[in-house]
């Protein structure tokens, strides 16, 4: 039976041991990436922040007091070394993260997501591509980075694309209603039991468990010998082997940690340390949070707490990566769907714009700059892809250019994924 | 009676069912030889077949897989014991199979998966409020029969063995009341749950090209000019995605610059390759309401169908595909015609029911298939026998280590889909896993009764390795942690309900999985008996008591006992035997075929 409390030192180097040797696994994509060169690894961890519902870039990231094309909210520019950021009293909490870590965070303002629905922004932004079937940088990164972990790939928003590496995902569910598989106090009612009482059927104790285990791995290995000794059938009974193994530590994790409230809040407040915990821990090597409710076609003036909320969350997960010695290893990268629309509508709100900001720090990133930009009517201004700088007769910064730059950033190799899109790099450290 | 309707229906079929035909060649013919061992112990004995690249299922692990990808069930006792009797009584079984409602739920979610219409009841693109004529309603159950509509039409059309191209033609749509009463359809009370009606504006009726959820779900805006619901319809459809199409696109074009936009779709080359056929098709649908806000609805009926928007969402006028053409009527009519529609359907089934990505589905094998579809006059049954009878379909495992590519087409080992994991667990065990939420989430009205397994805003369809429509647009077919946890949870409530359930019952022939033992017995003669009946029962194996499957299965009974057999409690056994059956229900031969 495996130690449902900790991971043991053996548990760390066996995986560890097998991710070093993931890169021998037979299978298309692999070679593909065998064949690429890989690039030196900047960052070994990554965390995506999506504010999902699109937010309006303006109250922060991309001050617009005074332009005429733009419905800007009330507040003043303040400068944060180079960075520009739009501020007002009613939200400290953004001053405060900047006044503590503009020197750690690039801004890219004007990146063009090519899109005005939600769904297709969000696949766009998360996995640089128009196509439904690419995964999103969070599962590669697990995929490459990290795949025999217990959960390489966290997600703890409902947004996460995982594709063909749904085996290396751990997805919470857009109510966190995994808390209900893992903590028998969040189980769900009976329909027929009334309202009340948590129906978790047989419970089994920690004795019951190892002997089902032992049953389990027997008929895994029976499976194994007669049905799964080569190429996709094999593959397939490894997974489901590690899964019993993987959804033991995740319940332990959570019976450590707490596994949050089964309610619609994604709460960043809930998801923060959990994703830290579990990357310190060696649960996972890449989280995806989530805050939503950014959708603000009527009273857009609700992007002022929302961006109060955001911040706040930020400056306390830096504050703890920076605490657990994480912050060195780990790319954050804070970003939404699609912007908002220049000017308010008629009920006061903003509607959809395909261009958006997003926010990096962390490893690798070089602080303290703005790269990109935007008209006066939040066009987005082409740029040197270079230097991030905004250029006449230069290219549009697109999500595949920034998701391509993240994923060399974690030393993976972007022509497997998305090929023929050259990596923004301008974010990094030379 | 239910071995009577197969066998009845063997004998209605007999020219088509060789086991009925004196001289007809066993259609099956790896049955008796090439295919698996045929001693049902599900090892598929290597020796026992043909050289190859493959090793191929026996009769009966065919038989499961045929009966859980078409009806997420599993297969009777005595239809298992009639194939391992004599494997041509499979193909006699899988038409009695077609002639069942069974097959209904696999349509809809195959068609699903297609149009990405089975999203979450309660929240956007569906969140229908319960207001108005629908006060009072739970809001799950509305929002599941409106995001149903589309695929419930299709499922009419295939379960009436109606020519599949009547998907996009019929000059009717579907709706029960919750349907009719958001749309202002006809209903006629008292009728059937699902009927037949019209929408009672001027639109052309085309089949689900018709139907309001559809649109409701690919919204559109001024800018994108019906484009993404044409894609949406293509990609569907046609399996032509005009998203992924490799192409170089011109980053210069600034897409917040609707006249720039416009200049390039009708001038810039790398834009007009595509929009040359995306904006007309793109027109047809520019009649239906561009972008519902649940927020603005007010009561019922919701019109969804506004010709007044026709020229302000669309780019240039109708056509297909460089055909001009007028409404949906010809849209429709033309879809049916286009041999990409049968191809698609050909590629979509076998996709669905193999678990084969529908870019990896070989093309000779689609072609085959394509050829079954319109040979039978657009039958779609015959279109889904052909692909549970074929070869590709019946591979149990490599027999080599083939390169990828031949790996890659047969991909043996199928994990049981969520929906059918739902339906065997609940066929064998009688447990559905369901919640009560009397919660207003805003809109209005309860949430109420919530079908865990079938749910992803709520419940674990998702984590179970299905999709929602939007977020998670294409099924998992391995294993992940939440995968095994939702499976490890549903199986402590399933084995928890039946065994109380049976040993309470002290009619046996009443039971449903424990008939050969009480709650007194601890015998391992009769124990062993169980055990083997059960795993004829979960993973249709017919084996011995001496069998290591089923001594490991015994050893957990008695340990879980925690005493001995002789001092053990009825309250021990039915423990151990909860825990028995909880390890079975997790077994990986019950989560795979």
């Amino acid at each position: 039976m495996h130690d449902l409390k900790n991971l043991t030192r053996r548990d760390i180097l066996k995986a560890a041991a097998a991710a070093g040797a993931c890169a021998a696994l037979p299978s298309a994509m692999q070679r593909a990436a065998a064949q690429a060169s890989r690039p030196a690894a900047a960052a070994s961890k990554l965390i995506i922040v999506l504010a999902s519902g699109g937010w309006d870039q303006t109250y922060a990231l991309d001050p617009k007091l005074g332009a005429s094309g733009v419905d800007a909210p009330e507040g003043t520019v303040q400068r944060f070394g180079d960075i520009p950021i739009h501020v007002h009293p009613s939200r400290p909490a953004v001053t405060r993260f900047f006044t503590r870590f503009a020197d750690r965070v690039a801004v890219i303002n004007g990146l063009q997501v090519r899109s005005f629905v939600h769904p297709d922004c969000m696949k766009r932004v998360l996995t640089g591509s128009p196509s439904e079937t690419t995964p999103d940088m969070g599962a590669i990164a697990a995929f490459e980075r990290g795949r025999e972990l217990p959960v390489p790939y966290l997600a703890l928003g409902g947004q996460a694309r995982s594709g063909p590496y749904a085996a290396v995902t751990g997805r919470t569910g857009t109510t966190n209603q995994i808390a209900a598989l893992v903590d028998d106090a969040a189980a769900y009612p009976s329909a027929e039991g009334g309202f009340l009482l948590p129906d978790v059927g047989l419970s089994p104790t920690g004795g019951e468990r190892a002997l089902v285990r032992s049953y389990l791995d027997a008929a895994s290995a029976r499976l194994a010998a007669t049905r799964g000794q080569r190429g996709y059938n094999k593959k397939r009974i490894e997974d489901f082997a590690a899964s019993l193994d993987r959804a033991e530590r995740l319940r332990a994790f959570a019976r450590d940690n707490g596994a949050g409230e089964r309610d619609y809040t994604l709460d960043l407040g809930v998801q923060i340390p959990l994703a830290v915990r579990a990357l310190e821990q060696g649960l996972s090597c890449t989280a995806l949070m989530q805050m939503n409710d950014w959708d603000t076609h009527q009273n857009n003036a609700r992007q002022g707490a929302l961006h109060e909320g955001l911040f706040a969350a930020l400056s306390s997960l830096v504050e703890t990566l920076e605490s657990r010695a994480l912050l060195g290893e780990t790319l954050v990268l804070v970003l939404s769907e699609m912007g908002r629309t220049p000017k308010l509508n008629g009920d006061a709100g903003k509607d959809h714009w395909p261009v958006t900001s997003a926010m990096l720090l962390g490893a690798a990133v070089r602080g303290g700059q703005v790269l990109g930009g935007t008209s006066d009517e939040l066009d987005a201004l082409p740029l040197d892809l270079a230097t991030g700088s905004p250029r006449t007769g230069g290219e549009q910064l697109q999500a595949g250019h920034l998701v391509a730059g993240v994923l060399e950033t974690l030393g993976i190799a972007t022509e497997t994924y998305l090929p023929g899109v050259e990596p923004f790099r301008a974010f990094r450290h030379a | 009676m239910r071995r009577a309707a197969w066998i009845a229906c063997a004998v209605a079929c007999c020219s088509a069912a060789p086991a009925c035909s004196e001289d007809a060649e066993p259609q099956h013919e790896p049955q008796a030889g090439a295919s698996g061992d045929g001693d049902g112990d599900g090892d598929g004995d290597d020796a026992q077949q043909p050289a190859g690249d493959v090793v191929y299922l026996s009769p009966t692990q065919h038989l499961t897989r045929a009966s859980l990808a078409l009806r997420g069930m599993r297969p009777a006792r005595d239809e298992l014991e009639a194939v391992a009797e004599d494997p041509n009584w499979l193909e006699a079984i899988v038409d009695y199979y077609l002639t069942t409602e069974d097959i209904g739920p696999m349509v809809r979610e195959l068609h699903e998966e297609a149009l990405l219409t089975g999203v979450d009841p309660v929240i956007y693109p569906a969140g229908f409020p319960a207001l108005g004529a629908l006060a009072g309603r739970d809001l799950q159950a509305v929002n599941s029969s409106v995001t149903q509509a589309p695929v419930r039409l299709i499922e009419h059309v295939v379960l009436e063995g109606r020519p599949y191209t009547e998907i996009v033609t019929a000059d009717y749509t579907l709706a029960d009341d919750n349907v009719a009463t958001v749309w202002g359809l006809p209903y006629e009370a008292g009728g059937p749950a699902w009927q037949e009606t019209h929408y009672p504006d001027d639109r052309p009726h085309a089949g689900i090209l018709s139907d309001s959820f559809l649109f409701t779900r690919h919204s559109t805006t001024y800018s994108n000019k019906s484009r993404g619901r044409a894609n949406a319809v293509s990609r569907a459809l046609l399996c032509y995605d005009f998203l992924s199409r490799e192409i170089p696109v011109d980053s210069t074009i600034d897409l917040a610059d609707p006249a720039a936009v416009a200049n390039a779709v009708e001038n810039n080359p790398a834009c007009v390759s595509c929009h040359q056929t995306l904006d007309p098709l793109a027109a047809y649908f520019s009649t239906f309401y561009p972008i519902y806000v649940p927020s603005d609805l007010e009561g019922y009926p919701f019109s969804s169908y506004e010709p007044a928007f026709t020229q302000l969402f669309r780019a240039t006028d109708p056509g297909y595909f460089g055909v001009a053409s007028g409404d949906l009527r010809e849209l429709g009519a033309s879809i049916a015609e286009d041999p990409r529609f049968t191809l698609c359907a050909a590629k979509r089934f076998y996709s669905y029911l193999a678990q084969v990505d529908l870019s990896e589905v070989p093309d000779a094998l689609a072609s085959e298939l394509q050829g079954a579809l319109i040979d039978s006059g657009m039958d779609a049954k015959a279109l889904l026998k052909a692909v549970v009878m074929s070869d590709a379909f019946r591979v149990s495992h490599a027999r080599h280590e083939a390169p990828d590519a031949v790996a890659d087409a047969t991909r043996g080992l199928k994990r049981i889909r969520p929906s059918a994991l739902a339906r065997s667990v609940e066929q064998l065990t009688g447990f559905r896993w369901k919640t009560r939420l009397p919660i207003d989430i805003g809109t209005g009205g309860q949430v109420g009764e919530v079908d865990l397994m079938d749910d992803s805003f709520f419940g674990f369809e998702v984590l179970a390795g299905g999709i929602d429509g939007v977020s998670v647009t294409r099924p998992s077919s391995t294993t992940s942690a939440t995968v095994t946890l939702v499976a490890e949870n549903l199986a402590a409530r399933a084995a928890e309900h039946v065994v109380r359930a049976d040993l309470a019952e002290p009619d046996p022939a009443r039971r449903r999985l424990l008939t050969r033992v009480s709650p007194t017995t601890t015998d391992e003669a009769s124990v062993g008996a169980q055990l083997v009946d059960l795993s004829l029962a979960l993973y249709g194996e017919s084996v011995e008591v001496s069998e290591a499957s089923i001594r490991d299965a015994l050893a957990l009974f008695t340990a879980a006992l925690g005493t001995s057999t002789a001092a053990a409690t009825p309250r021990q056994v039915e423990r151990a035997w909860q825990l028995t059956l909880y390890a079975m229900l997790q077994d990986p031969r019950f989560l795979h075929h």
